[in-house]
């Protein structure tokens, strides 16, 4: 494989593979929000897409692809997870001290927790947010659990960092969330550690 | 007891609780994202006026126990639960399933292991909501002190392999914010007339003056009530262990899964029945992976049960509370669907 992916802090490679993927944005099986008509305050879009990207939500929920002059985020699939596509097995072995390690695409990763995959935030009703409320994305945010109540929100997700965000800011966050294509990108359960 | 603890699962659990708690534990708070919906909860519980006499745990006059008829799994550990009005207040029922709670009410659920108490939980009825807090007992049960917001990992062995931890102020909300009435356990089924179990029902509280407005209809005993049925007891399990959360009003009202009981049930399927038996999951898990809700007769291809009966956390239910399987629930609600529910297709043709 030329050019061997190493976005910043991987450490270690998962057993992955990076089949070719078409442009992903948009989907035909797509679903959007039965909200979705509903305007978006535009002042708040472009504040809430501030955040994201300082906040480098991209980092990890846009998976990365190889480029001219490296790995990048593939911004035809923004903010869509992990690739259903990429098929993620088990995690690799850690010695000396290393800790955690993520795939290519850097939308899997392997650590004590098992290994995560990255969530598909676009509005997708059937596999990103679409189906959830701003108020379900804020207490998911500041609880670390699915819609607030649900199952626990995997590291390396820095929930309890951004736990801490203003209302104001999450709402920006959630109304940008809400003004990206849907993108239909199944992702998978963890997977949870190895038995040894 | 039989554990369903298997040792990944063992192990994914803990690494979840230690490193999501020792980042959040570790962080300066910024003042943002407190679910509390009124003012902050006292340092500790002896302020709250819980004890009379706090080194002998004497509860104080006024303060009225009781037990609901449908409680909360918590991996067996004993519960106490106390209810304090206000002198001379009174809990209005006019809405029968939206009781109105007076300001000053103080509700406690002490959880207890082997005598030991392990956290006492409280509510208390303030201008505008609610205060949540959780109070952690010390080891020698000399006192009990406010629960930080992230809660306490680990605060007890309840089994080899599976330990109670206390909620952290989001936990209480991820239940308590999941319908309408805040309380839980404490309303017009849980204290049915004459429902078995220790402590008032509603007739009692009625005669006390603690609860006014409940309809008349709702006041009256059957005679002979007689054991609860099968059906009433899985009903009233998925009720009192999932309801607050899977129910037509709240955040999650959206799966279209209701599995509270009412105590005005209107005629027809219960809302249990009609939202899960022969309907299609809208999700599934690795432990969870059948693709009905219910399938009457084949509790093998439930997903619920599935839920109910794992603790992968990926896939249990309820998803936070509880470390070790209800297997008694999980006896009743497979023998339930297997032999009580019936195909909705075969119900239907027998309907003339």
């Amino acid at each position: 494989m030329p050019n061997r992916l190493k976005p910043w802090f991987v450490v270690l490679l998962a057993a992955a593979t990076l089949p070719l993927l078409g442009a992903g944005g948009g989907t035909s099986t797509a679903k959007t929000p039965a909200d979705a008509s509903k305007a978006l305050d535009p002042a708040k879009v472009e504040r809430g897409r501030y955040l994201t990207t300082v906040m480098f939500c991209n980092d990890c929920h846009t998976p990365f692809k190889m480029g001219e002059n490296g790995p990048e985020p593939d911004m035809s699939r923004m903010l869509s997870g992990h690739p259903a596509s990429v098929k993620v097995t088990g995690a690799p072995a850690f010695d000396n001290g290393w800790a955690s390690a993520a795939n290519e695409t850097n939308t899997a990763w392997a650590g004590a927790w098992g290994v995560s995959f990255t969530a598909n935030l676009t509005p997708d009703v059937e596999t990103g947010l679409g189906a959830w409320s701003e108020d379900e994305f804020v207490a998911a945010v500041r609880s670390g659990r699915h819609r607030g109540r649900g199952r626990p929100i995997l590291p390396p997700m820095p929930w309890p960092f951004l736990s801490q965000a203003s209302d104001d800011d999450l709402s920006a966050i959630y109304t940008f969330l809400r003004s990206l294509p849907p993108i239909s990108n199944r992702v998978p359960d963890p997977i949870p550690p190895a038995a040894n | 007891m039989r554990f369903h603890l298997k040792n990944d699962l063992v192990r994914y659990s803990a690494a979840l609780s230690i490193l999501a708690t020792s980042a959040w534990a570790a962080l300066p708070a910024l003042g943002s994202g407190d679910p509390g919906e009124g003012q902050s909860a006292p340092a500790t519980l002896a302020e709250t006026g819980l004890y009379s006499d706090f080194a002998s745990r004497i509860v104080g006059e006024g303060i009225v126990a009781y037990q609901p008829r449908f409680p909360l799994w918590t991996d067996g550990l004993d519960k106490q639960r106390w209810m304090q009005l206000p002198a001379g207040a009174s809990i209005d029922a006019a809405s029968p399933e939206l009781w109105e709670f007076p300001v000053g009410t103080k509700l406690w659920k002490q959880f207890a292991l082997g005598g030991k108490p392990i956290e006492t939980r409280y509510m208390e009825r303030v201008e505008g909501g609610w205060v949540f807090a959780s109070y952690a007992w010390n080891e020698d049960a000399s006192a009990a002190t406010l629960a930080p917001r992230q809660g306490v990992r680990a605060a007890a062995e309840i089994a080899p392999g599976a330990r109670h931890d206390i909620p952290g102020s989001f936990d209480c909300a991820s239940c308590h914010r999941g319908q309408k009435q805040r309380v839980l356990g404490l309303g017009p089924v849980q204290l049915a007339a004459g429902r078995t179990g220790d402590g008032p029902d509603v007739v009692e509280l009625t005669r006390r003056g603690l609860l006014r407005g409940l309809p008349e209809r709702f006041l009256s005993a059957p005679a002979d009530p007689g054991p609860e049925s099968r059906e009433v007891l899985a009903r009233g399990y998925l009720h009192g262990n999932c309801g607050h959360c899977h129910n037509s009003e709240g955040p999650l009202a959206s799966l279209q899964l209701d599995l509270r009981m009412e105590i005005d049930e209107p005629a027809g399927e219960p809302a249990a029945i009609r939202t899960t038996s022969g309907i299609a999951a809208s999700t599934s898990a690795r432990s969870a992976p059948a693709a009905l809700r219910l399938d009457p007769g084949n509790p093998e291809g439930s997903q619920l049960l599935q839920r109910v009966g794992t603790r992968d956390p990926f896939a249990q239910m309820p998803p936070l509370g509880t470390r070790v399987v209800d297997e008694k629930a999980l006896e009743l609600l497979t023998a339930w669907v297997r032999h009580d529910l019936v195909q909705p297709t075969a119900a239907a043709s027998e309907t003339p």
